[in-house]
């Protein structure tokens, strides 16, 4: 099932190309969205460094680093996915999108067991922290920008999920084909960002002391 | 043909992606001092680049596609590490 071209594109490969230079665009936008809060980290992070190496140690090292794992398989798979689905093997890129919507899912899961770890300390957002331990402003803001960024990111997550499964669906109705699958590849580089997005936050959150 | 030759560059990718994670955490035991979370910064924007050039297909994408992905890294670069220079030499 090959849709023909809009009429305003000169050619199924124009077509293509826009698609494709409009979601790096797109990317780009949300990259812009997590830069800002990556600058705002860098600002607290010069002003409170003590504080936020003494609260860096309390983040779950194993679970953070489990995490990033789990979420570099989920894009390997993904790409696998789309691959299959260019192989004219729908069957087997359905299970992988469903591996990586598992993984995704396992990913939001140990997220969930962070946070509660976390508020069962006293550890809570902004003007609601009250983290014993560490009372000190610095260890406040370091916090309130992981709740904060980790948050947007698990929120992303989601927000890919819900794309996957969308995706999962169309494959089994077999509605993308060898020839006409530009919406996996879409949704999958949608997939690799939030994957990239936590390659970057790891470090700022669980290596930083 | 085509077929392995890119099962082979995802599987390949994967296993840097992989290797490049735990080379981040080794280094992060050893004695960096300041430069830990430079390093750190900098082996996460190799495998966000293996990302986008193998598992996002940009490496045999048209140039205007890895034009808009190196202005964003730019850019991205350019703010924070500004807004870490400004504020860290106050």
């Amino acid at each position: 099932m090959v849709r023909p071209h809009a009429h305003w594109f000169q050619d199924i490969h124009v077509q293509t190309h826009a698609a494709r230079l409009g979601m790096w665009i797109f990317l780009g936008s949300e990259t812009l969205l997590f830069g800002g809060l990556f600058a705002l980290y860098a600002a607290y992070h010069a002003m409170y460094p003590q504080a936020f190496a003494k609260a860096g140690a309390h983040s779950d090292l194993v679970l953070g680093t489990l995490n990033t794992y789990i979420l570099i398989t989920s894009s390997a798979t993904m790409a696998f996915s789309l691959h299959a689905t260019r192989s004219n093997s729908p069957k087997r890129a359905l299970g992988l999108l469903v591996c990586t919507m598992l993984l995704g899912s396992t990913f939001l899961v140990i997220k969930g067991i962070e946070y509660q770890e976390h508020f069962h300390h006293g550890i809570y957002p902004g003007a609601h922290y009250e983290f014993a331990d560490l009372p000190e402003n610095g260890a406040r803001m370091y916090f309130t920008l992981y709740f904060f960024m980790t948050g947007m990111h698990a929120l992303h997550v989601l927000g890919g999920l819900v794309v996957l499964g969308w995706l999962a669906i169309q494959t089994h109705r077999r509605h993308l084909s060898q020839q006409s699958h530009l919406a996996h590849e879409l949704g999958g580089m949608y997939w690799h960002l939030v994957d990239v997005v936590w390659l970057f936050l790891w470090p700022l959150f669980y290596l930083v002391n | 043909m085509r077929h392995h030759a890119a099962a082979r560059i995802y599987a390949s990718t994967w296993l840097a992606l992989l290797v490049l994670t735990t080379l981040t955490f080794v280094l992060s035991l050893a004695a960096l001092g300041e430069l830990h979370m430079p390093v750190a910064l900098l082996i996460a924007t190799v495998k966000g680049a293996l990302v986008a050039f193998y598992f996002m297909h940009l490496a045999e994408q048209r140039s205007a596609n890895r034009i808009v992905f190196l202005m964003a890294v730019l850019v991205i670069a350019i703010l924070v590490l500004l807004m870490y220079a400004d504020v860290a030499t106050r």
